[in-house]
């Protein structure tokens, strides 16, 4: 029987853990709380914890957790945000350098030399409330925030360590949560409670809205590309999970002048209906393929039902996927929401999980 | 209705838990007791404050503006959209036909002129003409131009830079003040941005000075029974007309009552039944930046912003370098349409909008002037984060909130093909019919400017305090209270 068997907890954050972030090297891990702080953990033996985790552990005492043995807590980022850090993203080109978005409106950007602690490099001011997502582009020269204001933000890495803004975008109607970019393009998602998800593209510098995606009866909470960026997945306030691929134009190739501006176009191909999870619907997350076990890789949710659950994708019918459930974990942070889960990119089956508990959890997805 | 970007990032939901973001909480004056009073309501819904010994004192209803209000985002969503009606055509068409003031007078902004040009398809002085006709012929007594008392302004802003410039390195760089959605947003959001801003007015507001001062007192009537009326390109002038600032308190009028946009006179000439192209045009009025027999409209030289940026920069050439520099080789080389050897243009991140313009020094070719062009709401964010960090190494920057500056405004007409594309090439269209459809002329050339300048202020002209005070304005920045609720999650 599949399951997720844990092999980590990490507990020092003094308020719920709203956000992970693994760094390239898949051995450091970024968590953002309540608590304004961020903290950078990592195994204690490295990469090779991944290889011989130990026994898988029982979860510690709810009451007072305590970090796994096995793991350290590197780092502790706590001077910048006034209030709530929201999200975390490290740079995807460097383990030393890594995002803040807080609810205080900024975005922070940190950087560390050698075995020096995190400094504040840049200060990214602009959004007018509560800031509710940070994401690096892949080539690490872009980075996109969105927020309470409705509104998302690029920002490109002016050299001198800081950040100029190079668009604000306002076309959601409601609160942004999240922003994701694709795997490979330089294509933007975002995701908001008005129920629809944008992409966004550039034109040499101007972005504007090239697709909308309606389909959720609510909000919108995040989603994940898959490995390749052929599918999107998204999660929601109707308890839904969403797949969405490209549909082909034929006038593609139609070039409409000076101005001409290409929209791409999505359809939904899959749906996982309201009836697996019981509440909203709070994360997602799309590892790379996992050959012998998943063809298109493993999606993972985290939900406000308190539970884990991890899909197996695999191709359908035509341009369908198919999702098939595979492990549960009830109650997995507890009685707490399940904030944020994220698959560690460089060791398969690896998942860290963020909940209500403050605590973070790393899980392996055992297919025996 | 559009605002323009930097206003339209207010948060105009009706999430916002009362109290938590108004800027405008009622100020309780400390009396010093501490032995507690109690709040009694009157008979008529009055309210008494009633001390221990039963001494009542009432107490003030709390006042909220239409200014207030929209210059922050705290609570007031939908019922913006009631009071910002109430300045529209519909109460220009309601004074018109009520006849109480003595005299309605209509200034057109040549932006709005270029927008009907572009609509209509005529030249900019065949649609100055047919709006003059109109709007006489609804009862309108003058019909002037905003650019005329741009001339002014020009002169005066150029001014105010070399005087900046020359007094201290800490006064600049200079940011044009022009653009009420720049403003509105300064004020509230980047308050540190004010003490750079430049002081003289816009054209909206010199005119109104104009009309309702000079005019005022040239016809011997008091200001409040003239009407003033401006047909401009955004809603956020609307705003700008409405400051506290440009309200006359003796007389207790506004020096422009009611702002009009491109848009609601379109409207307002289909709901009259008025055909723009059959309409027989009348001859221009004085006020207008047009040749002596009016056959020939003029422009200032520069984009849709109004012309600042060149005009500062060939004043600045000239009077503190002794460089023959014009505003038109300013804005040919901005254009790109004339290079200049000693101006070096330069597109930050390729886009128009955002452009540095640099005057060199003929025999050095170092740089002697560094200004700039921000448009639309994203370079404003990084002009302010510069600003904010020191490293704004400009002398002048001229501001606008909108792309493309005043030809893309929120008021402004808007192509029958909704698709960005049509909507790029029709801006585009709109500001070469304002930038180059017509001769550019210097304000020193116009002879009316001089002749109004030393009539109004006396033979001090520009320099006088009464000049300073007509064609000056201030900034108040927006204190953001604390928190009542002292919530923080």
């Amino acid at each position: 029987m599949p399951q997720l068997r844990l092999f980590a907890e990490l507990a020092g954050h003094d308020d719920r853990v709203w956000q992970v972030s693994w760094d390239k090297t898949g051995t450091r891990l970024a968590t953002c709380s309540g608590d304004k702080s961020a903290r950078v953990w990592a195994p204690i033996s490295g990469s090779s914890f991944f290889e011989q985790p130990g026994a898988p552990a029982p979860p510690t005492d709810a009451e007072s957790p305590t970090t796994t043995a096995t793991w350290q807590c590197l780092d502790t980022i706590d001077n910048a945000h006034k209030r709530t850090v929201r999200s975390v993203c490290f740079a995807p080109t460097s383990s030393d350098t890594l995002a803040t978005a807080s609810f205080d409106g900024t975005t922070a950007i940190w950087a560390k030399e050698e075995d020096d602690e995190y400094e504040c490099v840049a200060t990214l001011e602009g959004h007018e409330n509560e800031a509710k997502c940070v994401a690096w582009s892949p080539s690490g020269q872009l980075l996109a925030t969105c927020g309470r204001d409705k509104s998302v933000w690029i920002w490109e890495a002016s050299g001198e360590g800081d950040f100029d803004c190079i668009s604000v975008l306002m076309e959601h109607t409601q609160d942004v949560k999240a922003v994701v970019w694709h795997p490979v393009h330089e294509l933007l998602a975002s995701f908001s409670y008005d129920d629809t998800i944008r992409l966004w593209k550039d034109d040499e510098d101007d972005w504007y809205s090239a697709a909308v995606l309606s389909g959720h009866t609510s909000t919108v909470w995040g989603g994940a590309f898959s490995a390749d960026g052929t599918y999107l997945a998204s999660v929601s306030d109707d308890r839904t999970v969403r797949v969405w691929a490209q549909e082909k134009r034929e006038d593609a190739a139609q070039n409409d002048g000076f101005y001409y501006r290409p929209e791409v176009s999505y359809k939904c191909v899959t749906v996982v209906p309201d009836t697996v999870h019981s509440r909203a619907i709070y994360s997602v997350d799309w590892s790379a393929p996992v050959p012998g076990g998943a063809s298109l890789g493993f999606v993972a949710t985290g939900c406000g039902d308190n539970s884990v659950r991890v899909f197996r994708a695999q191709q359908g019918n035509g341009d369908s996927v198919d999702l098939e459930l595979t492990a549960e974990t009830k109650n997995a942070h507890g009685l707490s929401d399940i904030n944020c889960v994220q698959w560690n990119p460089q060791h398969p089956r690896w998942l860290a999980t963020a909940g209500d508990d403050k605590v973070v959890r790393i899980w392996y997805l055992d297919l025996d | 209705m559009a605002f323009s970007g930097g206003l339209r990032l207010t948060d105009l939901n009706d999430y916002i838990t009362p109290g938590q973001e108004c800027i405008k909480p009622v100020e309780v004056k400390k009396t010093g007791r501490s032995d507690g009073s109690q709040i009694k309501v009157g008979g008529t819904g009055e309210y008494y404050e009633v001390s221990k010994d039963g001494e009542e004192t009432k107490l003030e209803a709390a006042r909220i503006t239409l200014n207030d209000c929209l210059a922050c985002s705290g609570c007031v969503t939908s019922a913006e959209t009631v009071l910002i009606t109430m300045q529209s055509h519909h109460e220009l068409v309601s004074v018109l036909k009520d006849k109480s003031k003595q005299l309605v007078v209509v200034t057109i902004a040549p932006q709005t002129v270029a927008s009907l040009a572009q609509k209509y398809n005529m030249s900019t002085l065949e649609v100055s003409q047919r709006m003059t006709a109109i709007l006489k012929g609804m009862g309108v007594d003058h019909v002037y131009d905003s650019a005329f008392a741009r001339d002014i302004t020009l002169v005066e802003s150029a001014r105010e830079f070399v005087e900046r410039y020359q007094a201290s390195k800490q006064q600049l760089p200079v940011l044009a003040s022009w653009c009420p959605g720049w403003v509105c947003y300064a004020e509230k959001t980047h308050a540190e941005a004010l003490p750079y801003m430049s002081t003289t007015r816009s054209p909206q507001q010199a005119m109104g000075a104009v009309v309702k001062n000079y005019m005022a007192n040239k016809l011997g009537i008091a200001p409040d029974q003239i009407y003033h009326v401006a047909i401009m390109m955004c809603y956020d002038k609307k705003l700008e007309a409405s400051r506290d600032d440009f309200y006359n308190d003796v007389y207790k009028t506004r020096e422009v009552d009611c702002v009009v946009t491109t848009g609601e006179f379109d409207r307002m000439l289909a709901e009259q039944g008025i055909s723009f192209v059959d309409t027989t045009p009348a001859p221009l009025d004085s006020l207008f930046k047009a040749s002596k027999d009016s056959t020939a409209l003029y422009t200032s030289a520069g984009t849709s912003a109004g012309g600042g940026l060149e005009y500062v920069m060939s004043y600045a050439a000239r009077t503190l370098f002794k460089l023959n520099i014009s505003p038109e080789d300013v804005a040919g080389a901005g254009r790109g349409t004339r290079p200049h050897e000693l101006i070096q243009v330069k597109l930050v991140r390729n886009q128009s909008d955002h452009r540095e313009m640099v005057l060199l020094d003929p025999e050095t070719k170092e740089p002697i002037l560094k200004f700039a062009t921000v448009y639309g709401f994203r370079h404003l964010q990084n002009l302010v984060r510069k600003l904010k960090s020191g490293r704004a190494t400009y002398h002048y920057v001229e501001v606008a909130a909108c792309p493309s500056a005043c030809s893309n405004g929120g008021g402004q007409l808007q192509p029958e093909d909704p698709s960005p594309a049509a909507k790029k090439q029709w801006v585009a269209a709109t500001e070469t019919k304002y930038a180059t459809s017509c001769a550019s002329q210097l304000p020193e050339d116009n002879p009316l400017i001089k002749e109004l300048i030393y009539d109004w202020f006396g033979s001090e002209g520009l320099d006088s305090p009464l000049a300073k005070e007509q064609l000056h304005t201030e900034f108040h920045g927006v204190v953001a209270k604390v928190n009542p609720l002292g919530v923080s999650w």
